[in-house]
């Protein structure tokens, strides 16, 4: 059972001088810097560690930053009064909130719902999606692609619907070598909500698959088209075949 | 009309119902919804059972 609260990735932002020294910087001197054009914030590359990497988005009042470390991503976003670490790892999703006395433990259905109505709730979070949807990151490097999954997660958590568009979009852009993987935090369904939410996640996630492999295929080779309907039907009946039994008309 | 026939019929229904929701999801995003799109769900599978029921051969006698 899959809960539609994260993608994946992380981006680390720093909110520059106006905000509090809180934040933890990752080393001393940025090895890239870039000052986006269209929202003058300042995104920032740190020299990878042994156990960690960090890119950073500076703006103003606003900071995201994203740290990367074995089987762990971090993405920490302060601004608007919030100091707010979403954390990924093998456990799950974590959502701390440094003013509050909260930590969102995604291992569990409750501790999920937590996690995203705390990330629903916050204004920075809203601010940094809205920054993240405005820099220009049309390039194919890995930092626009660090601030495209960024967003996605973000967007994601946050519930909306065309949350990973433009990661979607660059990933075409990318090569025919790139493609998009969903991946979310993995649960045992509750009741038959859960069980339509995952199925409309499988349904959605195997059309999407289906386009993405028509696309990739010349108009000429009828029989590849062919495959990727193949797969794509037989996605599509399982799916709905999973929903039928998950909601309880077991044969 | 033999219970082989129905059956048939219905695994018929239920295969283009599969094949067809994913697409009326991605399209109507009211149908993301666990109420609508259950509701529209059973309601594409009995309605397809329905017409394949009537439009298919029989006998005359």
């Amino acid at each position: 059972m899959r809960k539609p609260i994260v993608a994946a990735g992380v981006v680390c932002a720093m909110a520059g001088s106006v905000l509090p020294a809180r934040a933890e910087r990752p080393g001393p001197t940025p090895v890239y810097r870039h000052v986006d054009r269209g929202t003058g914030a300042e995104v920032r590359l740190y020299r990878p560690t042994a156990d960690r990497a960090a890119v950073e988005v500076v703006a103003t009042d606003l900071l995201i930053v994203k740290s990367l470390a074995p089987g762990r991503t971090e993405t920490r976003i302060v601004g608007s009064g919030e100091d707010l670490t979403i954390t990924l790892d093998r456990a799950g999703v974590a959502v701390t909130d440094s003013r509050l006395p909260l930590t969102a433990d995604g291992s569990t259905t409750e501790g999920l719902r937590q996690a995203r109505g705390r990330i629903q709730s916050s204004t920075a979070v809203r601010r940094a999606v809205r920054l993240l949807g405005q820099m220009d990151v049309r390039d194919t490097s890995p930092i626009s692609h660090t601030l495209l999954v960024t967003r996605a997660l973000l967007g994601s958590a946050l519930g909306e619907p065309d949350a990973d568009d433009a990661l979607r979009s660059w990933s075409k852009r990318a090569g025919p070598g790139v493609r998009l993987v969903r991946a979310a935090a993995q649960q045992q369904p509750d009741g038959p909500t859960d069980c339509w939410t995952s199925y409309v996640m499988e349904a959605i996630t195997a059309w999407i698959e289906y386009e993405d492999c028509v696309d990739s295929e010349e108009w000429w080779d009828i029989p590849g088209m062919l495959g990727c309907l193949l797969i794509y039907d037989i996605r599509a009946i399982g799916a709905f075949s999973w929903w039928v039994s998950c909601v309880g008309f077991r044969g | 009309m033999r219970l082989a026939t129905v059956v048939l019929q219905v695994v018929i229904a239920f295969v283009l119902t599969a094949s067809f929701m994913p697409i009326v999801l991605v399209n109507v995003p009211a149908s993301r919804e666990p109420a609508a799109g259950s509701l529209l769900a059973a309601g594409m599978l009995a309605g397809l059972f329905a017409v394949i029921w009537a439009l298919w051969p029989r006998r005359r006698r």
